[in-house]
């Protein structure tokens, strides 16, 4: 079913202490989909990306995940069951950060089969040998002992990119994977991320990277002030945008 | 002093210093667990954890070290004695309750070193707040956690002169009860004196190399991006003992 | 003269707060000697001359891992022993003032680094003398850096002031042994001092940690 939605966000909201920084989000994923969000600095992307798989708790929403309701928010449920469900959709969501959060004190192998030993329960052998494989998918087997220190910053994110893809996710979550890098590092970690969406990935991307999105995404989302501005294909949203908001907010982009 | 005098002190002197390091050895170890508790208290997600520890951390750290022992020892002594414990033990658990306050403060300042980012990404792999503990930040924050420890076991080495005064046979006390024979209290105390500082000098000068050491290490473990133009964060210290750890570290 | 034979609460606080009178007596003596002998340790430390450094570097190493109560036994009975007699308030805070010098000394030497040289050489360029650079420029710079962690020195003195009761001084542990071994009212009496001590300690320790943080040097 390739309509299927794994992921489903309804009317997500998120304030921190009294600042409403989401103010009604819904958001759908379905399977394949590439799904790409764009928006000014401050708008809500990393907020509502972090409340697809719970690493923020969202103050009102719903999420379901499959058809599957993990959560309710405000929930009057105790926090430990909570807690748990949160637990168990991560290991079917995984996301690629900003600046990497690969853990320094491991090898990029290690670092790889972290979460399949401790997470998925796969014996040592078998996740270190599919994390080699990995590694070489992203071009970098000959840095597998190698610690993040020593690793470039388009090697890190690779590398991280390896490490979300180990868990054999449903959803890989990526929030601005190439901004903190440098400019000549920005197009091999892109070109990871177009062969993963080629096999048929199904990702949700914040960038600002508007050519990428116009060529990988089948799904833009452009955010403003905590709110959906505008929603569509990329010729819907870049070549006709029905916001005059819109056309701003990309202008500015494609300048900066 | 005569060398022959120094020699028949000898043998009572050393006995003591064997019940000296005795103390202090268990006495670190015990100290080691209860602030690894402490600090793992203090981080605690549930509030009134926090709160409690919190609370006992202060007056822990309220209290003076001497101050403890004796009420330990006045006051629970005969109980003890009567468990079969003796002073001994008194002045193993008086040091280390009360040194674990610091040096758990000491851990939780090195766990809170480790930045949030490497919470989220072990999170989001699906790990447990345990396995995230475990497995990603404790052995992150090890490593500025030792130099302090042994600095720790330095600090204890010397409160275990104070167990001494709660009638334990350590060091001091068998120098005291040598003074009062024969009445030589310069020589004997500059004795033992030395004998301190022949265990605490040589530790607290590796504790300085390994500060350095370990900063340079983790210096060397910060992203580029993150180690642009900051400090790099050492467990329990303020910038100005970062400061000074890294004059050192450019003078030696 | 206060009598313990029927002592009541309100009696033994008020005995325990003399003690506490002597109690700030050693520290804040101790505390004086070790701003000052700081100070000196500092300058030797800073001499021109590498011997001078490394020999004022390791007094203070062994001044800082000395037992205390050691080095108090030596001030009171070993000097005593060689016909040199001091009093033992005044034992006491020697032998704690100079072991916290050498702690001392350590926070001046951070405070220094913590003014850069181009503030200095700023100084330089308008003209300023060496002197007139220090009073001027790096000694108001450096001073909020030395408040918070001079405050926790004295708080930890006077905690450590409970040592001198082993010469004899009659400081608040020194007075609580006395009415414990008159009254046995050993919890009574221990959970005073510790509430005293609470009262005393506490609210200086948040002040410094608050000094600290306004300072933006916390992490
Ligand atoms: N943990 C937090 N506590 C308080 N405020 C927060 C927190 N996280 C985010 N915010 C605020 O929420 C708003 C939205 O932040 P968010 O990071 O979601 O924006 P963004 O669209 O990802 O911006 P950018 O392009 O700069 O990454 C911002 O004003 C931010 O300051
Ligand atoms: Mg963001």
């Amino acid at each position: 079913m390739p309509d299927e939605p794994i992921l489903e966000m309804r009317g997500l909201r998120k304030t921190f202490g009294r600042a409403e920084v989401v103010c009604g989000v819904d958001i759908v994923v379905r399977r394949g989909e590439k799904v790409c969000m764009l928006g000014p600095s401050g708008s809500g992307k990393t907020t509502t990306l972090r409340c697809l798989n719970l690493l923020t708790e969202p103050s009102s929403g719903e999420l379901y995940f499959h058809g599957q309701l993990v959560g309710r928010w405000p929930s009057g449920r105790g926090s430990r069951s909570a807690a748990n469900d949160a637990q168990r959709l991560r290991r079917h969501v995984s996301m690629v950060f900003q600046h990497f959060g690969l853990f320094p004190h491991l090898t990029a192998l290690d670092n790889v089969t972290l979460g399949p030993v401790h997470v998925l329960g796969m014996n040592r052998r078998e996740a270190a040998e599919r994390a080699r494989a990995l590694l070489r998918r992203v071009g970098l087997e000959q840095f597998a002992e190698k610690h993040p220190a020593t690793l470039s910053g388009g090697q890190r994110q690779r590398v991280a990119i390896a490490r979300a893809m180990a868990m054999n996710p449903d959803v890989i979550l990526f929030d601005e994977p190439t901004s903190a890098l440098d400019p000549e590092m920005v197009g091999e970690v892109l070109s990871i991320m177009e062969q993963l969406a080629s096999d048929g990935m199904t990702m949700v991307i914040v960038t600002h990277e508007t050519n990428f999105a116009r060529h990988v995404a089948d799904r833009v989302v452009v955010m403003e002030n905590g709110v959906i501005l505008e929603e569509g294909t990329p010729v819907d949203i870049f070549e006709r945008p029905t916001q005059r908001r819109t056309r701003e907010i990309l202008r500015a982009r494609v300048q900066a | 002093m005569s060398l022959t005098e120094l020699e028949s002190w000898m043998p009572v002197l050393l006995q003591g210093l064997l019940v000296s390091l005795e103390l202090t050895a268990v006495a670190s170890l015990l100290t080691f667990a209860f602030a690894t508790m402490i600090a793992l208290l203090r981080i605690s997600p549930l509030r009134p954890i926090r709160l409690v520890t919190t609370a006992f951390v202060d007056l822990d750290r309220s209290v003076p070290l001497l101050a403890l022992l004796i009420f330990v020892y006045f006051g629970l002594g005969k109980y003890l004695a009567f468990l079969g414990l003796p002073a001994f033990w008194v002045a193993v658990l008086a040091i280390s309750v009360n040194e674990a306050a610091y040096l758990g403060e000491v851990y939780r300042a090195a766990i809170e070193s480790i930045s949030q980012e490497q919470w989220d990404a072990a999170t989001s792999l699906g790990l447990s707040r345990r396995q995230t503990l475990a497995l990603v930040i404790l052995p992150q924050a090890v490593p500025a956690g030792i130099p302090p420890t042994v600095n720790d076991v330095i600090y204890i080495l010397k409160a275990s002169s104070l167990a001494s005064l709660v009638s334990v046979n350590e060091l001091t006390n068998v120098s005291t009860q040598l003074v009062s024979v024969t009445f030589l209290p310069m020589q004997i105390y500059m004795t033992i004196g030395a004998m301190y500082l022949a265990l605490t000098v040589p530790l607290s000068y590796f504790a300085r190399w390994l500060e350095v050491y370990v900063n340079r290490r983790l210096g060397l473990r910060v992203p580029p991006e993150a180690a642009h133009g900051a400090v790099v964060p050492i467990a329990g210290a303020t910038d100005l003992s970062a400061a000074v750890s890294a004059k050192d570290a450019t003078d030696a | 003269m206060l009598s313990l034979t029927n002592a009541n609460p309100l009696t033994i606080l008020q005995l325990l707060l003399a003690g506490g009178e002597v109690t700030l007596e050693v520290s804040i003596g101790s505390w004086l000697v070790s701003v000052i002998a700081g100070l000196l340790f500092l300058a030797f430390r800073q001499a021109p001359y590498r011997p001078v450094r490394w020999a004022a570097d390791f007094v203070i190493t062994c001044l800082r891992s000395m037992p205390q109560l050691v080095l108090l036994y030596l001030v009171f009975f070993g000097l005593g022993g060689i016909g040199i007699n001091i009093n033992p308030i005044v034992s006491a805070i020697v032998a704690l003032g100079l072991t916290e010098a050498g702690f001392t000394s350590e926070v001046y030497r951070a405070g220094l680094l913590t003014v850069s040289d181009e503030q200095r050489e700023a100084g330089a360029s308008l003209g300023l003398g060496s002197f007139q650079i220090f009073r001027l420029i790096v000694l108001p710079e450096m001073v909020p850096f030395l408040v918070p962690p001079l405050l926790n020195s004295f708080v930890g003195l006077t905690k450590a002031a409970t040592i001198a009761s082993a010469v004899g001084v009659p400081e608040i542990l020194y007075q609580s042994t006395t009415i414990i071994n008159e009254t046995f009212q050993v919890l009574l009496v221990s959970m005073l001092v510790i509430v005293l001590y609470v009262i005393f300690t506490v609210p200086l320790t948040r002040l410094s940690a608050a000094l600290e943080l306004r300072l933006g040097y916390a992490h």
